[in-house]
């Protein structure tokens, strides 16, 4: 094809076009082959019919005058020429016609010859005439029978001559239409075979760089981007195709982008991990390690492949298990673990990283290696004991000897003296309150303070700790009541410390209240036994009810005469903690406060711990 | 009338202990250290001692070892006087012979009840003490 079609449907019109310009060939070529075999059937009966009919008539005309010869012979003078010359006019006319109609070889000497003949015929005719009857007979006998026999004789040989040539046609024209129908035939396979080949070309030609598009198209499904789609076509297969290369360029760039920042995402995460002092392990949600770092390796000397394994497989550590398996409402827990053949403290502290799907979901435990903390910790607590130790000879010496002389051992006071060395008194008592507070925290905090854990009825510790506050309650003109609304209570914990917690809050409420009520209760919960101190005091500010466990604070505006040492609630909570309990408070200012604290339950410590 | 040997560092607490004891009408000697306290022990025959632990020279650990180990001295009656009171320490005292265990700072009252306790309690066997004295001499 020199013309290049470009388009789609133009080489659709054009395989079309073809088709129709081939059958159109072979119907013209078909109507040509009947029309000139027609033609040839024609003729020939025309042309060989005419010599026939001319040859039949010449032979009746001649007889004719034959016979016209026989009446002539018989006296009948006139009517004999009359036919003789009749005839003879005839056989000349069908002469003519048959010389007009020469379509055979040797049709014309032969037709010459009769000519010739028979214009001897007629000149021994004229003889004829003129002679006497006897030599008419003679005549008639010597030359006119044997010339009449002679040109019938050629007349039949004529005749023959073109009857044989009928046949032949005949013949002729028979093998044509055969061949006609085997040309006929052989172009029809050769036409159909053509045709099939070519639409099966102009199919392929077009379906070809669909192919190729849909290749490439599995490819980029497959995330291949390497392989572009060859299409030689200009046609709208061909534009697509190069739609589609573009298109699969960009994606390949996008991509290389991608894959790039997710790599350099990768690495740099991975750096920070690998780098992170502290053993970070990640596990998805069967507990298999996805990611370790060197320093967990290091301290659980775990081997390299541990990645796909399960925790507990490689790490024998059921605790850290425990609580990596329950994600919910951790508290801060510290382990101790041994590296390098030292024991040291690890906080451990995880997080939850869940999909939008939840189809995946990582746990990120971190375990911070706290040693040096807890070492800084007992120097503090170290210090603090040193401190307070110290504190207490002078405060020894300040107390005696001022009690000695507000006594009045030493000689008489004025008012004013003896109001000022109270005043001093009192604040060296407080001093003393806050050392021996100090050193009690100091204490429970190193673990130094044992708790003698036993089976308690917490009603009685509750009744037998409010027992000191009613006298003060009533100076105050507070309601100090023990709502007791269950019986039977019993806890697993040390009484002393407990009834030091519980004092410890209802001091505090009665020192922060004028007037109004203090409700204390304790219920089951469970597991745990609540125990709650609940006032309608001025309550304590949001911002400091989760800092007032801590030490030296005090929350809201402190009277004078009120302020506590500001470790109370610091010891309550680290005696509460030793118990595996929780203290905490619910307060609104100018609505009142409620501290509760649970403990476990005697006959649930052992799983106290969750 | 008793006397009680006051052993400590801090001239503040000889002197408000001293103080302290006296006007309750008791008869107070002082030592400053250790070894002057078991010396003092030997010398003067106190009839109570209130030893601090923290002390130059000889802590108060030691000089009760050695006032329980000697003769002379084992029976008097030690009440210790100090700012430790660590469980551990207490405990070591106590097993160590001691009368009582008093931590700092006390009030006055505290420290004279317990100081009158402890003599009264010896003061039944320290007669017999006495009376073996006496033969003695």
């Amino acid at each position: 094809m020199k013309i290049k079609i470009k388009t789609l449907k133009g080489k659709m019109l054009l395989g079309f076009a073809v088709m129709i310009l081939i059958l159109a060939g072979v119907v013209g070529w078909s109507i040509y082959n009947f029309e000139s075999l027609s033609n040839a059937i024609n003729d020939i009966l025309v042309e060989n019919y005419r010599s026939i009919k001319a040859s039949d008539s010449m032979v009746e005309s001649i007889e004719r005058q034959d016979s016209a010869l026989l009446l002539l012979l018989r006296t009948s003078e006139e009517q004999g020429q009359e036919i003789f010359r009749r005839n003879e006019k005839e056989f000349y006319t069908w002469l003519a016609r048959a010389e007009d109609n020469i379509t055979i070889d040797g049709e014309g000497a032969i037709l010459e010859k009769i000519n010739e003949k028979y214009f001897n015929f007629v000149s021994k005719f004229d003889q004829f005439y003129n002679a006497d009857e006897n030599q008419r007979w003679e005549i008639y006998n010597q030359e006119l029978l044997p010339l009449f026999n002679e040109i019938k004789t050629d007349i039949r040989e004529l005749r023959e001559l073109n009857r044989q040539a009928m046949v032949e046609a005949q013949g002729d024209a028979n093998s044509r239409a055969n061949q006609a129908i085997i040309y006929t035939i052989g172009l029809a396979l050769l036409v159909t075979a053509f045709s099939l080949i070519f639409a099966f070309y102009l199919t392929k030609q077009i379906l070809r760089p669909i192919k190729e598009l849909e290749k490439g198209i599995k490819e980029v499904a497959a995330r291949n981007f390497q392989r572009k789609v060859e299409v030689a076509s200009e046609d709208e297969i061909g534009v697509l195709a190069d739609e589609f290369n573009e298109m699969i360029s960009k994606l390949k760039e996008y991509e290389k982008i991608n894959v790039k920042k997710l790599l350099m995402e990768k690495e740099k995460s991975e750096a920070v991990v690998n780098n992170l002092s502290s053993p970070l392990i990640v596990t998805d949600k069967d507990h298999k390690i996805v990611l370790i770092n060197e320093t967990a390796k290091e301290l659980f000397s775990l081997r390299e492949d541990v990645l796909g394994t399960h925790f507990l497989e490689v790490i024998k550590a059921e605790e850290i298990f425990e609580y990596i398996k329950n994600p919910e409402a951790k508290e801060e827990k510290t382990f101790l673990l041994k590296k390098n053949d030292k024991k040291r403290h690890y906080r451990i502290s995880t997080k939850q990283v869940i999909d939008e799907d939840e189809e995946y979901q990582f746990t990120v435990t971190l375990l911070e290696d706290i040693t040096r903390l807890k070492e800084i910790d007992n120097m503090k607590s170290e210090f603090v004991s040193t401190v307070s130790h110290e504190f207490r000879t002078p405060l020894t010496s300040m107390n005696m000897g001022l009690n000695m002389v507000i006594n009045e051992d030493t000689g008489e006071l004025n008012e004013e003296q003896k109001e000022l060395l109270e005043a001093a008194y009192e604040d060296v008592e407080r001093l003393t309150e806050l050392v021996n507070d100090l050193l009690d925290l100091s204490k429970i905090e190193s673990g130094k303070i044992e708790m003698e854990f036993d089976k308690v009825d917490v009603n009685d510790i509750i009744e037998k700790t409010l027992n000191p506050f009613h006298k003060q309650a009533e100076e105050k003109e507070i309601e100090l009541k023990f709502k007791q609304s269950e019986d039977n209570i019993f806890a697993y914990a040390d009484p002393s410390k407990i009834s030091w917690v519980i004092s410890n809050l209802v001091g505090n409420a009665l020192r922060y209240a004028d007037e109004g009520k203090i409700e204390v209760d304790a219920e089951i919960k469970g597991r745990r036994v609540l125990v709650s101190v609940a006032d309608n005091g001025p309550g304590i500010p949001k911002e400091y009810q989760s800092k007032i466990f801590e030490k030296f604070v005090r929350a809201g505006s402190d009277k004078e005469e009120k302020s506590g040492t500001g470790l109370g609630l610091a010891i309550a909570k680290e005696i509460i903690t030793a118990h595996n309990g929780r203290i905490w408070v619910d307060s609104e200012e100018g609505e009142g406060s409620t501290f509760s604290f649970y403990i476990p339950r005697y006959g649930y410590q052992e799983e106290n711990n969750e | 009338m008793s006397k009680i040997l006051v052993v400590d560092d801090e001239k503040n607490i000889r002197l408000v202990v001293g103080k302290s004891l006296e006007k309750a009408g008791y008869n107070v000697d002082y030592a400053v250290d250790g070894v002057e306290a078991v010396d003092k022990a030997n010398n003067i025959s106190p009839d109570l001692i209130l030893l601090d632990l923290r002390l130059p020279k000889m802590n108060g650990f030691l000089v009760l070892e050695a006032l329980k180990s000697d003769a002379a001295t084992e029976e008097i009656p030690v009440i210790i006087l100090s700012a430790l009171s660590e469980e551990d320490d207490v405990q070591k005292a106590i097993s160590s012979g001691a009368e009582d265990f008093l931590v700092k700072p006390i009030s006055q009252s505290d420290l004279l009840a317990a100081v009158e306790e402890s003599i009264m309690e010896a003061g039944t066997g320290q007669e017999e003490i006495e009376e073996e004295d006496n033969n003695e001499k």
